[in-house]
């Protein structure tokens, strides 16, 4: 009866102000609290079914607080399965250690509850059922691009665990990190992913989501997140020499010199064969065409020669001149780097996450 | 007419050679082999029948070598070269011919200056001999370019010291020098070279016995011509 009243007085406070959330945080001297003292003396002196009870319009309560929730359930274990086997109910017991480990699976018994029978059946129950949880800090400052924050999670058996970013304006998913094997570990929050921020402000939703490897069961824990999250504006790298600015390295071939060069090679070598001879020699021997020939030959490969080999010289002036360029433009994009490097140092991005964890 | 050629060539040479070292000339160090295969000519009287002239030809490959060291603006050339021509052919072009020069170069390479001495030697059929000459005129190297190639010029005349005008002695006009060329030489560095070209040397040899000039001027005269091949290394820094 005197259950009954106090859960009654604190419905009829909770309704009317239409968010029992508040009540859900336990504090000290808070109905909840109030009511597992209770169902904890009643343990205490050996009333199980009423600490049981208890327990129960505990956990009837809908936005009951996890901590209060585990309490609960503890009791109500050790309520259902004490050292009196005339008191035992080992398949409640059993169900309600399930429903604990589901919930909590790193929570354990405490010691006011716990005997051999109670632990034997635990660790009975933890075998066969597949918990997850996960103990997120309430609020961390995640700095430059290797700012993280850990979330640890416990699983009561070897599974694949992923951290999911789920955000409220559209319910869009993104993994944020996953660890393919573990029982406990500690998923990351990054703020940005390759050099780029992959965070949003706003409100959202993180949700830790673990798979059995053995039988495939997946169980998630959701709690709400608000990011604060500034603007990062980056500095642009430029990506290529603006090669208008460059200047030819090579100078074009110089085939009209060759050309000319070819000519005077053939005009000289006509006029030493014929013109500077001896005159009584040349007209009693008979190479007037031998000459011509011989001229066009080496004239004709002095052309050639420079239009087939002239591919253009270095032009040293320019070539310093754009090496000039090129460091100048490493110079800028190093620059640019460095000034990025320091803006995404600076990066500063507020997480604050709900300790309760969604329904 | 001596001072005058002399001090006429060394101012340009200077002068050249100023321009040159100006321009920044580079420094050259060129040592060649030389085969020539040239044809020789001598024009002469027949002995035998007085007024008529007369010509004998042969064939060899002179075979030498050249060293060319020039710095900006001057430099030194010394060639050598022989060969036997017309072997039992028992004319006057039959013999052997050597010749030794060295010169001295100023001016920049695209057109510099050459003066310098000939020794000119001949052990033929019919007369044995050897004589000095001086030798002055023009030479040009001018690179096209990145190619490698370089064309070559060159004009001189030669000269001899003696009694053979009746105003008594002097430098007399006896023979001419030319030549054209086309150089290559790899521009990655590489001291190799070769080079073509075409030559001609003529000449009017020392008066002998046989044959004598005659009324009518002809004298004994002689050429050398062909086309020759220069293989070497090169520097040019």
């Amino acid at each position: 009866m005197r259950i009954g009243t106090v859960l009654l007085a604190w419905s009829l406070v909770a309704s009317p102000l239409g968010n029992p959330p508040a009540l859900a945080q336990a504090l000290p001297g808070s109905p909840i609290q109030d009511l597992l003292a209770q169902a904890r003396s009643a343990l205490d002196d050996l009333r199980y079914s009423d600490a049981d009870s208890i327990a129960k319009g505990i956990l009837a309560l809908s936005q009951i607080g996890r901590g209060d929730r585990i309490q609960a359930l503890q009791i109500q274990a050790g309520a259902r399965f004490p050292d009196q086997a005339s008191f035992q109910l080992p398949e409640a017991a059993a169900e309600t250690l399930r429903e604990l480990i589901r919930l909590a699976p790193g929570a354990g018994l405490p010691r006011a509850v716990s005997w051999r029978g109670l632990d034997s059946l635990y660790r009975e129950a933890r075998s066969t059922t597949f918990g997850l949880s996960a103990s997120p800090v309430e609020s961390v400052v995640l700095i430059g691009a290797d700012g993280e924050a850990r979330i640890p999670v416990v699983a009561s058996r070897p599974a694949r665990m992923q951290l999911i970013l789920i955000r409220k304006e559209d319910g869009s998913r993104r993994v944020l990190d996953s660890i393919p094997y573990g029982e406990g570990a500690a998923l990351r929050l990054s703020a940005m992913a390759a050099g780029n921020p992959i965070l949003v402000s706003g409100e959202h939703e993180l949700e830790v989501r673990g798979t059995d490897i053995a039988s495939g069961e997946v169980r998630s824990v959701r709690f709400r997140a608000v990011f604060d999250v500034p603007r990062l504006d980056l500095v642009p790298v430029p990506t290529t020499l603006d090669s208008s600015q460059l200047l030819p390295e090579i100078s074009k071939a110089n085939r009209t010199g060759g050309l000319i060069g070819g000519i005077a090679v053939a005009i000289g070598t006509v006029v030493v064969s014929s013109v500077v001879r001896d005159r009584a020699i040349r007209d009693g021997t008979n190479t007037g065409s031998a000459r011509i020939g011989l001229g066009l030959a080496l004239g004709g490969a002095t052309v050639a020669g420079v239009w087939v080999l002239d591919k253009g010289a270095p032009i040293p002036a320019n070539i310093a001149r754009n090496q000039e360029l090129r460091v100048a433009f490493s110079r800028e994009v190093a620059d640019a780097h460095a000034e990025n490097e320091q803006r995404i140092a600076n990066y500063r991005v507020i997480v604050t996450i709900s300790l309760e964890p969604l329904p | 007419m001596r001072p005058v050629l002399t001090t006429a060539t060394c101012a340009c040479s200077v002068l050249l050679g100023v321009t040159g070292a100006l321009q920044g000339q580079r420094t050259e160090l060129r040592l060649a082999g030389i085969l020539w295969p040239a044809g020789r000519t001598v024009a002469h009287h027949d002995p035998v029948g007085g007024t008529v002239p007369t010509w004998a030809e042969a064939t060899s490959t002179l075979r030498g070598a050249e060293l060319v060291a020039r710095g900006p603006g001057a430099g030194i050339m010394i060639r050598y070269s022989d060969g036997g021509f017309g072997a039992g052919a028992g004319d006057l072009s039959s013999g052997n011919v050597r010749s030794l020069e060295g010169v001295l170069l100023g001016g920049p390479r695209q057109f510099s200056i050459q003066a310098g001495y000939v020794r000119y030697s001949y052990v033929g059929l019919f007369e044995d001999g050897s004589e000095s000459l001086f030798k002055g005129g023009v030479q040009s190297w001018v690179p096209l370019g990145p190619s490698g190639l370089t064309v070559h010029f060159a004009g001189a005349v030669r000269l001899r010291w003696g009694e053979e005008d009746p105003s008594g002695e002097r430098l007399n006009l006896v023979g001419w020098d030319a030549s054209t060329g086309v150089l290559y030489q790899a521009p990655r560095g590489l001291p190799f070279f070769i080079m073509f070209g075409y030559e001609l040397t003529r000449h009017k040899p020392l008066p002998t016995s046989l044959p004598e000039p005659t009324l009518d001027g002809l004298e004994t005269r002689e050429e050398l011509r062909g086309v020759f091949v220069r293989l070497g290394v090169r520097y040019v820094k």
